[in-house]
């Protein structure tokens, strides 16, 4: 129950503390930058035994999209959260000097996808003034999400690129609509639960669960068709996340585990390709120079890294088969050994425990369930490869959200980072006035 | 180029990296603290709406001196029971942003039920909604006059008039 009128008559603040986070935001990527830089010039150091040439245009660069990026923070969402935007950017930079170690002709890909996703940030900053304009396109989203999802299987935009159908071309321009189906999907599913949210409160009966067996078909249907374990695990566990919430149920919970479970015993049981990542993951050193290759290498390159690492630019992390995609969080664990790989993960928690905090204190039910999705898309994400290249989990074929090379992905989470911002934007102005 | 350098500047790299989280936790430490204090300064003695609107409008003084039961005490959900609503005029209860008690509830019409005063005593009213409005837990098919110690639920809210 809550009243129309002013909810904190006195906490109404003065324009200036308004403005504070964005002081803290600004303090932050200058220090980000700074980490950037100082790991770009030690990673060619490393290589070359030289200072790269480039290094003045590289701080330029870093320093534009940084003030690029605050400026359409502190123009359109000036109470936002001052730590999201700075985190993104330090995984987004410390990817790009792993990967400009890596392959310098992907480096040049990905700053400029870099500056795209810089590009799009800004732009869902600027088209999405109120969250809740999402909520009013609820069914269009859903729509959306579900066509970019099946899209790589129309024959004519489809592409099937190491063995996952994930792919599609429209025009001269490849790109993996999964990534965008998942914020598209996070928006539907949250709108969609506001609606039922209080009658799943009161009475959960069998036929309130059938969304949960759709979802689970769903994930099931991507898995087989596109052999894509890795975006069925996520969007899986996105459904099931957000109708625990919006139940406050356990029993979605345990029907979700139970479901995945059976789920994972299926495809087990009748895909050859399930077995082997499940077999690798078991014993890599079954097959270590065939099947196990990837994730025996791996864990050398993991074990040679020790506390501090080889030292950027001087481990061999190029061993590693897609070692800048989904195996990057080996390459520094190799080269900035366990301290780096360690704040890599601290990384994904500040972003997760912001997003959750923003979820927390959000107060619509929309804004609440569209905030818990992103938080959970991102954790989720950055666990289920984490887990997978240090053998936690059975691999799984995923990016790692902002380090790993990658147009779409990289994106996307830009997107996602643009729409937490706003979202935390209208909880803070929410609460101060 | 020494092995010893470059060892000291990979730590030195990862000591700005943690350098780095160290400002972003304080960062998030201190605006815990402050956000604290916010929002622990004035206690917040839920104006309702009711009282605000109706405080405005000036009250039809001396008309109905004799009436009783002025306020509404929420009993339940625990969420929000002891919140109180001053009744002064008509008093809306929905979930539509402009009502006097709002309650953001999917099974609570935008406009659900109205109390108001006629004839010196308050009168509560079903306004047509979907799930129905329990007065003393039975259902309210047509408008009663209600005095102290009657209860109003919409949903699970329950309502007493004191």
């Amino acid at each position: 129950m809550t009243s129309t009128s002013p909810r904190f008559e006195q906490g109404q603040s003065n324009p200036l503390l308004a403005l504070r986070p964005r002081r803290v935001e600004a303090g932050l990527l200058v220090t980000v930058g700074v980490v950037v830089v100082v790991a770009y010039g030690l990673a060619s150091f490393g290589t070359s035994e030289a200072i790269p040439a480039d290094l003045g245009p590289f701080l330029l660069w870093m320093l534009g999209l940084g003030l690029l990026v605050h400026v359409a923070v502190r123009r359109w969402a000036s109470a936002a959260d001052p730590v999201l935007v700075p985190v993104a950017l330090l995984l987004n930079g410390l990817g790009y000097v792993v990967i400009t170690r890596l392959d310098g002709g992907l480096a040049a890909l990905q700053s400029t996808w870099t500056a795209v996703g810089v590009g799009v940030f800004v732009a869902t900053l600027l088209f999405v003034p109120r969250v809740r304009i999402l909520e009013s396109y609820r069914y269009l989203l859903g729509l959306s999400g579900l066509g970019l999802l099946v899209l790589p299987l129309v024959p004519g935009f489809g592409r099937e690129i190491n063995g996952a159908r994930i792919w599609a071309s429209v025009g001269p321009i490849n790109f993996q609509p999964g990534e965008f189906a998942k914020l598209a999907l996070a928006a539907f599913f949250a709108a969609y639960l506001v609606d039922s949210r209080d009658v799943l409160r009161t009475r959960l009966e069998l036929r309130d669960l059938a969304p949960i067996g759709a979802a689970w078909a769903g994930s099931l249907g991507v898995m087989i068709l596109e052999r894509d374990l890795g975006s069925s695990l996520l969007f899986f566990a996105l459904f099931v996340v957000v109708l625990w919430v919006a139940s406050e149920r356990w029993i979605v919970l345990a029907v979700g585990g139970g479901l995945f479970a059976a789920g994972a015993l299926l495809s087990w049981q009748f895909f050859d390709h399930v077995q082997t990542r499940v077999d690798i993951w078991l014993d890599p050193f079954a097959d270590p120079k065939g099947d196990g290759f990837q994730i025996v290498e791996a864990s050398f390159a993991l074990a040679d890294g020790g506390l501090t690492g080889r030292g950027l630019g001087q481990g061999e992390p190029g061993r590693i088969p897609f070692v800048e995609t989904d195996f990057i969080f080996a390459a520094i664990g190799e080269e900035l050994g366990m301290a780096g790989s360690a704040a890599v993960l601290m990384a994904f928690l500040i972003l997760v425990g912001s997003g959750l905090r923003i979820a927390l204190r959000a107060h619509r039910v929309f804004d609440k369930l569209f905030a818990l999705g992103l938080t959970t898309l991102l954790g989720v994400q950055a666990f289920v490869i984490i887990g997978g290249v240090l053998r936690v989990v059975p691999l799984t074929g995923i990016t790692l959200p902002f380090v790993s090379y990658g147009g779409s992905s990289l994106v996307a989470n830009y997107a996602l980072l643009a729409l937490l911002v706003r979202l935390s934007h209208e909880q803070r102005t929410a609460e101060m006035t | 180029m020494s092995d010893q350098l470059l060892l000291v500047l990979r730590i030195g790299l990862l000591a700005l990296v943690y350098l780095t989280f160290f400002r972003v936790l304080r960062a998030v430490w201190v605006e815990l603290r402050t956000e604290h204090r916010v929002v622990a300064s004035p206690p917040v003695v839920v104006p309702a709406s009711a009282a605000v609107v109706a405080g405005t409008t000036t009250p039809p003084v001396g008309e109905m001196d004799e009436r009783v039961g002025a306020r509404l005490v929420v009993l339940a959900p625990p969420g929000v029971a002891g919140l109180v609503f001053d009744l002064q005029s008509e008093t809306t209860i929905g979930r539509a942003p402009g009502c006097g008690v709002v309650i953001d509830d999917a099974r609570v019409s935008k406009l659900h039920a109205r109390v108001f005063p006629s004839g010196g005593r308050w009168v509560v009213e079903d306004l047509g909604s979907t799930n129905g409005t329990l007065l003393n837990e039975q259902v309210l098919d047509f408008a009663k006059n209600v005095g102290p110690g009657d209860r109003i639920q919409v949903a699970d809210h329950v309502m007493e008039l004191v």
